[in-house]
């Protein structure tokens, strides 16, 4: 991209969306409901400056602020916006269209959910907390509860996040891909020719990777988007034992796994347990997992197949044949994660042995959070058109194997995963559901100027 | 990429790209006066073989009769009505809407072979016998096989522009080799040919596949002609320099008023292009939107029928025409291979212009979401399909005619949402299956009848 992008305004975006706030490892989401604006506007008065904003890295705690279409129009009437906020957050994730979209049916329906749906009442907003230790959390949950007493807040549930590690619950190194945005400070690991994104891609009131300015709602002349972002929340839980339990059996007596479940399961995500990728990489730094790509080595698949998780939702440049287009499209598809998984790990070490007989009881899984500005391009797009869809780059009948369910079968349908092989490919079929939607809204995360406005 | 620059290095080249170029003129010519019609290029002429099939794009448009519009919307509702009417023989897609506006109805169809054989297969569909009634025109009182021919030849609708993604391949070739497809793959679920090397592997599947589908007889090899997307830019560059020239050579003021007549189009459009409304940054239609949503994402494919008033004024008319017709050449001759400018997800798509030259209307049939469509259209085609639909209104704004307008991806989004319009029936003949998935079926077929060496067997193999 040509264009140079005027500084980002680090002290007007809420510190999230730049940071995932790694070195705050406890975090919980309040979900609230307001009784009427008034009270509403004196509430935020009082958190408004408890808001991390991105200018400044937070040392003990953070908190963060969302809103629900349910939340903004209260102060932002959708009529009488001269620019709206976008179709998908003002229809709102539960929407009858939506569900086919993202594959919240049957078992994932809504009518399923523990909350975001209309029995469980309607949020209007989110408070995220994020502190260094559980004491630290714990004064800070206090501070809200107060505020919430005061101000006639109900809290509609609270999710309280586990310990933030490298780790998700099936035993996977998680987290390892995440775009760096244009203008803002470095990561760690070295940027791969993938990983650099515009920031109009995650942030309103910048340029994106079609080198426009995301469109951003407005009232009396005020751009209420600006510095502002859409962030997707699913509450995501996972059958750990499930995906083991299916793995196992389905290596156990066949000649060609010879029993090596590790490998079936490394083959579905594209990783194995340690995040090492299965395509051969070049890595930047010891400790880089990410320096990979698929036309040149693995464009067939015989490394990660073209089916696995990894692949599915982002295929680098390995959609069809033209590799420098391939990665120019998929820069148009990319998410920021900052989710964080929820309830004990069935082994604290993730052997998959001792997850399969382990005791530890309650539900696991993950608080998919991630930040876009344009929900149906970025996030719905991943969901859908690549990992839903059994017929991604040429595949005839391949979900993805994780996460994956049939858009356009409205229940869930077992699927089949192709790994590729020598004569010819192997076929594994009957893949359960290991995932399933809890719970989820589509949220507006404002930049601080606006929610100055919005407290009055 | 085939870089086709001026090296100026030798005559030879220059001698083959001027016949080139003048055997192609004569084909662009060819197919300009008859779009609709397909060019075989094998004729089947033995029973045993199967062969190029091709397919054709009927769309007719017929006015609705007042007093019969509600019994057809009526009609158009009920389920049991809707769900077999389409289902025709040898019918790759078929849609059927009302025109609100205008009080027509469009029926339009994939089909394979010769137009008259269709006419055929309508006359033998009662439920669609029903639909025509509703229509003026349409002579009920005769007897079907002699009402059709006139009333689809009265109002059936020039194509300016149609694509094939898998061109050649009948509904029952399509069918055929799916079947084919499924055998062999529940077989090698089933087999193991442990340490058999390809070559042996190759074998021992085609034996079983030829013993379990005798009826799947070998397919003749086809060859569509074929010019790089680049090399046809130069040749029609080409052919504008050499009119100019031409032009001067007859009479030096008939060159310069040609060179004055472009160079004012050239600043009149640029003029247009910088005032002509453009759809605003609000109008995201939300109403439109969510209903079309809801038709969408039911089986592997999805469809889209886009209705679309032209720009005033005659500079708008040529340049579209002339955008349909290069779009037309280019699918032809160019995007012949299963994509189009590397789109590889559509199977079927056309334009046309209807209601004397004032709307643009657009059928496609494509595999995947909308959104991916789209982002497709943006992302791959995005001069091709502003070469158009630039000349449409509240396009979004443009650069000298085919740059900028669709690479404003959010607004082009809507834009396109906007001039949609609900298809109240459509019909694909393999729910299933994608563009790729029918060509790869298609080379394993192919790969079926052929002699492989070790390499071969081992390529052929992995598109198992």
């Amino acid at each position: 991209m040509a264009t140079t992008i005027s500084p980002i305004e680090l002290n007007d975006i809420q510190g999230l969306i730049a940071y995932s706030h790694s070195h705050l490892p406890e975090a919980v989401y309040v979900m609230i409901h307001f009784t009427d604006k008034e009270k509403a506007t004196g509430f935020l008065g009082q958190v408004l400056p408890k808001i991390t904003s991105a200018a400044h890295k937070p040392i003990d705690h953070a908190w963060q602020i969302a809103f629900t279409n349910h939340g903004m129009f209260q102060w932002f009437p959708e009529k009488q916006l001269t620019q709206c906020f976008s179709r998908e957050f003002t229809e709102g994730m539960t929407d009858g269209v939506r569900q086919r979209i993202l594959g919240d049916m049957e078992q994932n329906g809504p009518t399923n959910w523990e909350w975001g749906n209309e029995t469980a009442g309607y949020i209007h907003a989110v408070i995220m907390l994020y502190a260094a230790d559980a004491a630290a959390l714990q004064q800070e949950r206090e501070t809200l509860n107060t505020l919430c007493d005061a101000y006639a807040v109900t809290v509609i549930r609270s999710l309280l996040t586990a310990a933030f590690g490298p780790f998700e619950h099936f035993g996977f190194n998680d987290g390892i891909t995440n775009p760096e945005i244009v203008g803002i400070g470095k990561r760690k690991q070295g940027p791969h020719s993938n990983d650099k994104v515009m920031p109009g891609e995650f942030i309103l009131g910048y340029p994106n990777e079609y080198d426009k300015y995301p469109f951003s709602p407005q009232m009396n002349g005020l751009d209420i988007g600006r510095n502002g972002s859409y962030m997707v929340f699913r509450q995501l839980e996972q059958d750990v034992k499930g995906f083991w339990k299916f793995v196992k059996e389905a290596t156990a007596a066949d000649p060609f796994f010879k029993g090596d479940y590790d490998l079936l399961a490394a083959k579905m995500v594209g990783r194995h347990r340690d995040g090492t990728p299965l395509t051969p990489h070049r890595p930047a730094t010891p400790e880089d997992k990410n320096g990979f790509l698929y036309s040149h080595e693995d464009k067939d698949g015989q490394h990660c197949p073209v089916g696995a998780h990894i692949r599915k939702t982002n295929p680098r440049d390995g959609i069809d044949h033209d590799p420098a287009a391939s990665l120019d499209i998929v820069s148009k598809h990319r998410i920021l994660r900052r989710g964080r998984s929820y309830g004990a790990p069935l082994s604290p070490d993730y052997d998959p042995e001792k997850m399969l007989t382990s005791d530890v009881t309650g539900g696991r899984g993950l608080f998919f959070i991630c930040f876009n500005t344009q929900i149906k391009r970025q996030f719905e797009f991943i969901q859908s058109a690549w990992s839903n869809s059994n017929k991604f780059d040429g595949l005839y009948d391949d979900l993805d194997p994780l996460i994956g369910f049939p858009i356009h079968l409205r229940k869930y349908c077992e699927g089949s995963f192709t790994i590729t092989a020598c004569p010819f490919r192997k076929k594994v079929h009957g893949i359960p559901q290991f995932v399933f939607t809890k719970g989820g809204a589509y949220f507006f995360m404002p930049g601080l100027n606006t929610l100055r406005q919005m407290a009055g | 990429m085939n870089a086709c620059g001026y090296g100026g290095w030798d005559q030879i080249r220059q001698a083959g790209l001027a016949f080139v170029f003048v055997y192609f003129s004569i084909n662009l010519v060819q197919s300009a006066l008859a779009p609709n019609t397909g060019i075989p290029q094998i004729i089947n002429c033995h029973n045993v073989m199967s062969a190029f099939t091709d397919q054709r794009a009927l769309t007719l448009i017929a006015p609705i009769d007042p007093n019969h519009l509600q019994e057809l919307e009526q009609l158009l509702l009920e389920k049991e009505f809707k769900t077999s009417l389409m289902i025709m023989p040898g019918v790759h897609f078929g849609r059927l809407l009302i025109l609100h506006r205008t009080q027509q109805l469009v029926y339009a169809v994939n089909h394979d072979g010769a137009y008259e054989a269709h006419l055929a297969v309508m006359a033998k569909n009662p439920k669609l016998l029903t639909v025509f009634a509703c229509c003026q025109g349409y002579e009920a009182a005769l007897p079907p096989e002699q009402a059709i021919p006139p009333f689809v030849g009265q109002y059936r609708q020039k194509v300016q522009a149609f694509y094939r993604g898998h061109r050649g391949l009948s509904v029952n070739d399509i069918l055929q080799e799916q079947d084919m497809y499924e055998e062999i793959q529940s077989h090698l679920d089933k087999v193991g040919y442990a340490g058999l090397p390809p070559l042996e592997t190759c074998q021992a599947i085609k034996k079983y596949i030829h013993a379990r589908l005798p009826a799947l007889q070998p397919f003749q090899a086809y060859q569509l002609p074929y010019i790089a997307p680049n090399l046809l830019r130069v040749l029609l560059i080409g052919l504008v320099v050499l009119v100019i020239i031409l032009a001067f050579i007859i009479h030096t003021w008939l060159g310069l008023a040609l060179v004055a007549i472009l160079l004012l189009a050239v600043g009149l459009l640029r003029w247009k292009e910088k005032h002509d409304p453009v759809l605003a940054d609000n109008d995201i239609a939300m109403g439109n939107t969510t209903q079309l949503m809801s038709q969408e994402d039911f089986i592997s494919q999805n469809q889209m029928t886009h209705y679309v008033p032209l720009k005033p004024g005659i500079l708008r008319t040529l340049l579209l025409r002339t955008g349909l017709f290069l779009v037309n050449i280019l699918a032809r001759y160019s995007f012949n291979r299963g994509t189009l400018s590397d789109i590889s997800s559509i199977h079927f798509a056309r334009w046309q212009i209807i209601n004397h030259g004032k709307e643009l209307l657009f059928f496609s049939n494509f595999d995947g979401t909308w959104e991916n469509y789209l982002s497709d259209f943006v992302d791959r085609a995005s001069i091709g399909l502003t070469l158009i639909w630039s000349n449409t209104i509240e396009f979004p704004r443009t650069v000298f005619w085919a740059t900028a307008g669709a690479a404003d991806e959010e607004r082009f989004k809507n834009w396109t949402r906007k001039y949609q319009v609900k298809t109240d029936i459509w019909y694909s003949a393999y729910k299933n299956l994608t563009v790729k998935n029918i060509i790869r079926n298609h080379q394993i077929r192919m790969g079926l009848q052929q002699d492989f060496n070790a390499s071969q067997a081992a390529d052929w193999l992995k598109l198992l």
